[in-house]
């Protein structure tokens, strides 16, 4: 099943994407190498060790690439410590400075260095308004006591609009930090931030036993809903069949370290649903006009579906909870076997998604 | 047990250097030595040993050889040697003796009676990967999660049946994820607004207190929180147990307003407004908060106060001075919301880090593997064929021995 998920990735994001089957679990210096953005599939059990194998590649291998832009934040820092300390003394502002190169170090982690300039816990805010014919545009940044305006630039439509942060003037003041940021900003550019999705699979039938259409839907929106701003993203994808009749069992279950790993999803995520040829939401002319309607009214297949998760042992995990309902609806390459899969997030060693903390580390 | 973050081999002794020699017999004996063949050689450095060691002085450090059969010294005669005569000995390359292993290295301290995973186990399969051309290398598996990683430190390995007794969370029935530490006192884990909020705390609570001190039970008669705070508290106050389905009509209205007084503290104006700015922050609720459910950020403060800081929850008990009946059922309530909290010894570390740790296990007990503790963090699992359920613990520059042994 593994090979046959990559192969609908290769085909939905093309040859230049690195797809890694199975990586060795033991082989963790390999993930060094990889460049640009990589997928990375694996057995579910493998996602016992997700966040070890996140952090290891986060700062065994881009740690020595980020390095080259210690300078410039240093610079950045220093210049926004000195206007600290005139304001809040030297003691209150070294405190700071310690506190906001953390918050870098955490947000280069994270999203790499573009996420200094960019998103909801940028220290660098870019804000534009328009007026008859001219954008002004202002930088701004995030100091200890606020976000402060440390820069301005003014175009006009017929203008060519600026590069990057050319043709701003820093406001009186703040021209060392603006200074130090420009550099930054024309350094990250250059540092490469390589991204890695991890998907961990599990399925009780070979990939012929599932409906072709469902599986591409399943994958399509996989790689289409992964969050692209993050160095990193973790799902699990199940996929298994549904019991055709009532009190069939279905051998294929999940082995112990495979139940524990799905101890590392989150919950709330997408439980697709194939149901098969023979449902009678299929045969039924009636329910079939209603298909959608008739699935979840359909009191057999969600006793079948539940009765799955009963014997997948899962009916109690965090995966199954605030599942969205998604109806696979293709009916062109039906087969006998209903389906489901869920697709759901998993901590990936870092906390960049929320707002406030990174790691174990709590970001003001 | 130590085990060695590095494959290089140990060095030797830097700061005992060879000595002069300047004798024309020992001059003779070198000689003879590097003219040996393999037979002849080790009679020549036994008599070359024999013969410097008679110049061997008291200043000098020597040690016993632990291989005085090369030298064809009898097994139960100590043969002394210094760092010049020990090099003379074909053990010499294996031998540890007189060198000086300056690699980093991990100490693993056993904090219960648990029976220790070999070291060869614990080599193989915590600390090694492989490199690019699929050699073995020695790697330190909590690298990324501590500053110290790849220097050396140690790490402890107790039980998980242990772990759990000694850091549960009987308040919080919710998942850890987020959590960024525990509280030892009052035996529960921390969220990041706790964090933040006991960062303030610290500077203010003489203020804080002060202000508890200053309620006027006669200004503030009922609560005043909003209709979504009210909400808010009355679905927090039944999980919680604060409020249950037998207690009589308008037992939420005390709780409303003893939670309507604390949140007024936070916001009087002589605690400077830090509370007020910290209350801005988005909270995401079991992210930021253990709770399930949103309220302003002032009750989520409010009632985080209450619970890590229980003593100005009596404190407020004890300097209300209201009428009896109101008393009597602030006391109640504030009976139930009464977090217990543990004596801790003054020197004794109050908030920890949540610990990330290793679960070595067995295929029979990986169901007990739990990833998210009040505690600490699974990040990997390592399977043994022995019958245990070990935690390996990176105490983040904590001594755990602390309050352990």
């Amino acid at each position: 099943m593994i090979e046959h998920i990559a192969s609908l990735i290769r085909e939905e994001v093309g040859e230049k994407v690195n797809i890694e089957i199975s990586p060795d679990t033991q082989h963790l210096s390999k993930f060094g190498e990889f460049t640009g953005i990589n997928f990375v599939i694996s057995n579910l059990s493998d996602a016992v060790s997700l966040p070890l194998r996140v952090r290891r590649i986060l700062y065994a291998s881009s740690g020595d690439k980020l390095n080259d832009l210690d300078k410039y934040t240093e610079s950045m820092i220093e210049s926004a410590r000195l206007i600290m300390s005139r304001e809040i003394g030297e003691e209150e502002s070294d405190k700071w400075a310690t506190e906001l190169d953390l918050r870098i170090n955490n947000i280069l982690a994270g999203r790499g260095p573009m996420g200094i300039f960019s998103g909801s816990e940028s220290l660098i805010i870019e804000d534009s308004h328009e007026e008859s014919n001219e954008v002004t545009q202002t930088l701004q940044f995030r100091f200890q006591n606020g976000i402060r305006k440390i820069a301005e630039r003014t175009y006009t439509y017929a203008d060519k609009k600026p590069d990057s942060y050319d043709k701003y003037k820093s406001e009186p003041g703040y021209e060392k930090l603006f200074n130090s940021i420009k550099l930054l900003i024309d350094n990250s550019e250059t540092v490469e931030c390589h991204k890695f999705h991890h998907l961990f699979i599990w399925s009780d039938l070979p990939p012929t036993n599932f409906q072709p259409s469902f599986l591409e839907r399943v994958v399509v929106d996989y790689v289409r809903r992964f969050r692209g701003h993050h160095k990193h993203t973790a799902k699990i994808l199940i996929l298994s069949s549904i019991a055709n009749k009532k009190n069939d069992t279905l051998n294929n279950n999940l082995n112990n370290i495979e139940k524990l790993a799905l101890n590392r999803a989150f919950g709330n995520g997408i439980l697709y649903l194939a149901p098969g040829k023979n449902e009678d939401l299929i045969s039924d002319k009636m329910n079939n006009i209603s298909r959608r309607i008739s699935v979840y009214n359909n009191a057999s297949f969600s006793q079948r579906l539940k009765a799955r998760f009963d014997e997948l042992d899962i009916s109690q995990l965090r995966i199954v909870n605030g599942l969205r309902d998604v109806l696979h609806e293709g009916t062109t390459d039906l087969i006998n076997q209903s389906a489901f899969a869920i697709v759901s997030d998993c901590w990936a060693g870092t906390w960049t998604e929320t707002k406030e903390i990174d790691g174990e580390q709590v970001m003001t | 047990m130590k085990i060695p973050l590095s494959d290089s081999p140990i060095e030797e002794e830097k700061k005992n250097p060879l000595r002069n020699i300047s004798n024309p017999k020992a001059s003779l004996l070198l000689t003879n030595l590097l003219e040996a063949d393999e037979t002849e050689y080790r009679f020549a450095a036994s008599a070359l040993k024999t013969h410097l060691s008679s110049s061997l002085s008291d200043d000098l450090e020597s040690y016993e050889c632990i291989h005085p059969n090369w030298f064809d010294n009898e097994l139960n005669t100590p043969c002394i040697v210094d760092s010049t005569t020990c090099m003379l000995c074909g053990y010499r390359k294996y031998c540890t003796l007189g060198k000086f292993d300056d690699r980093e290295y991990i100490e693993i301290i056993q904090l219960d009676n648990s029976r220790m995973p070999s070291k060869q186990m614990l080599q193989e399969r915590c600390f090694s990967a492989n490199d690019s051309n699929g050699d073995q290398i020695v790697i330190d598996p909590f690298l990324g999660f501590t500053s110290k990683a790849n220097s050396t430190r140690r790490l402890y390995l107790i039980s998980q049946e242990n772990f759990s007794l000694k850091f549960p969370d009987n308040l919080n029935d919710c998942h850890f994820d987020s959590a960024v530490g525990y509280d030892v006192k009052s035996q529960q884990a921390i969220w990041p607004i706790d964090h933040l909020f006991l960062e303030k705390y610290e500077n203010k609570h003489f203020a804080l207190r002060w202000e508890l001190e200053c309620i006027e039970p006669k200004t503030l008669t009922s609560g005043n929180l909003s209709q979504i705070d009210q909400n808010c508290l009355n679905k927090i106050a039944f999980e919680r147990g604060w409020i249950r389905p037998s207690d009589p009509k308008g037992f939420f209205d005390t709780l409303h307003l003893l939670m309507s007084r604390f949140v007024g503290v936070l916001t009087r104006k002589e605690i400077g407004g830090v509370f007020r700015k910290l209350a801005a922050i988005p909270m995401t609720p079991n992210f930021d908060h253990p709770f399930n459910y949103s309220g302003s950020g002032l009750l989520h403060l409010a009632i985080r106060w209450i619970e890590l800081k229980p003593e100005d929850l009596d404190h407020y008990i004890k300097k209300l001075g209201a009428s009896d009946d109101e008393q009597e059922k602030q006391e109640m309530i504030a009976k139930r919301l009464r977090v217990t909290t543990q004596e801790l010894n003054s020197e004794r570390t109050q908030y920890l880090p949540r610990f990330p740790m290793i679960a070595i296990t067995s295929e029979k007990r990986l169901s007990e593997v739990q990833f998210e503790q009040a505690g600490g963090r699974v990040i990997d699992v390592v399977i043994t064929d022995e019958d245990s359920n070990l935690l390996l613990i990176d105490g983040l520059g904590i001594d755990l021995r602390e309050g352990w042994m």
